[in-house]
């Protein structure tokens, strides 16, 4: 199913998406708290988003391949993003705008 | 500072040598200061290896690139845990179990990143229609 945008996931989906993926893939803190609930929210949105919105019709692809392609998509807006270390935190994440593009904060522009 | 991969050689020398410090030096079991000292400096290293990791693993747009960063981290690791496995013994009550146990939870969640990251250079083509194009 898709929104009215005719995108499956939506901007607001892969900001989310985005922001925990750096939670926790880019956590300077492993062990946290905080780095573990990014992790688990993140696994638990792609479960959502695949079961309501990719499974039904893309058979071919499964849950474990879909979870992999949110983290490939995560990855390469942050790539281009070029997280200013050691600022990697919540208070200094970008969420994604409607087109689901994250933008650059002010340091980094 | 951008990180490259010769920011990375270095850094593993500093590791190396931090490591074959432990190894080499005999330590009075009486007075577990300079040992403890020193087995903080490798946990200290342990964290901020994986913190430089994390940071330079983030930057790269190809997971299979990604995974070979985790992969140094998790060799690294390895030769820690296997130096304090033996001092442990050697030097029990001064500190060294407790930096094993750390190194030894750093250790899996490299592991998995390594083997995420894996799995990921396998879907590099996201099927059109998914997501939108990153700009």
């Amino acid at each position: 199913m898709s929104d009215d945008t005719g995108r499956v996931i939506s901007p607001s989906e892969l900001g989310r998406l985005a922001e925990l993926y750096l939670r926790f893939e880019g956590s300077p803190d492993p062990l946290s708290v905080a780095c573990k609930e990014a992790k688990q929210e993140f696994d638990l949105l792609v479960e959502r988003i695949y079961t309501e919105k990719v499974a039904s019709n893309n058979q071919s692809i499964s849950l474990i391949k879909f979870r992999s392609y949110a983290r490939v998509y995560c990855r390469k807006i942050w790539a281009k993003q070029w997280p200013n270390y050691p600022c990697i935190g919540p208070e200094r994440m970008q969420i994604a705008d409607e087109t689901g593009a994250v933008a650059q904060d002010d340091d980094n522009a | 500072m951008t990180l490259t991969a010769d920011n990375f050689d270095l850094l593993k020398s500093v590791n190396d040598c931090q490591i074959s410090d432990l190894k080499r030096i005999q330590f009075d079991r009486s007075n577990c200061m300079e040992f403890y000292r020193r087995v903080r400096n490798v946990e200290a290293a342990v964290i901020h290896t994986y913190q430089l990791t994390a940071h330079a693993a983030l930057r790269e747009d190809d997971a299979g690139k990604a995974s070979c960063f985790w992969k140094d981290m998790v060799t690294f690791c390895d030769s820690v845990l296997v130096l304090l496995k033996e001092l442990k013994e050697k030097y029990p009550d001064c500190g060294a179990s407790e930096v094993y146990n750390v190194t030894l939870d750093y250790r899996v969640q490299a592991q998995n990143h390594y083997i995420e990251n894996l799995q990921d250079s396998e879907c590099q083509t996201i099927p059109e229609g998914l997501f939108p194009q990153v700009n």
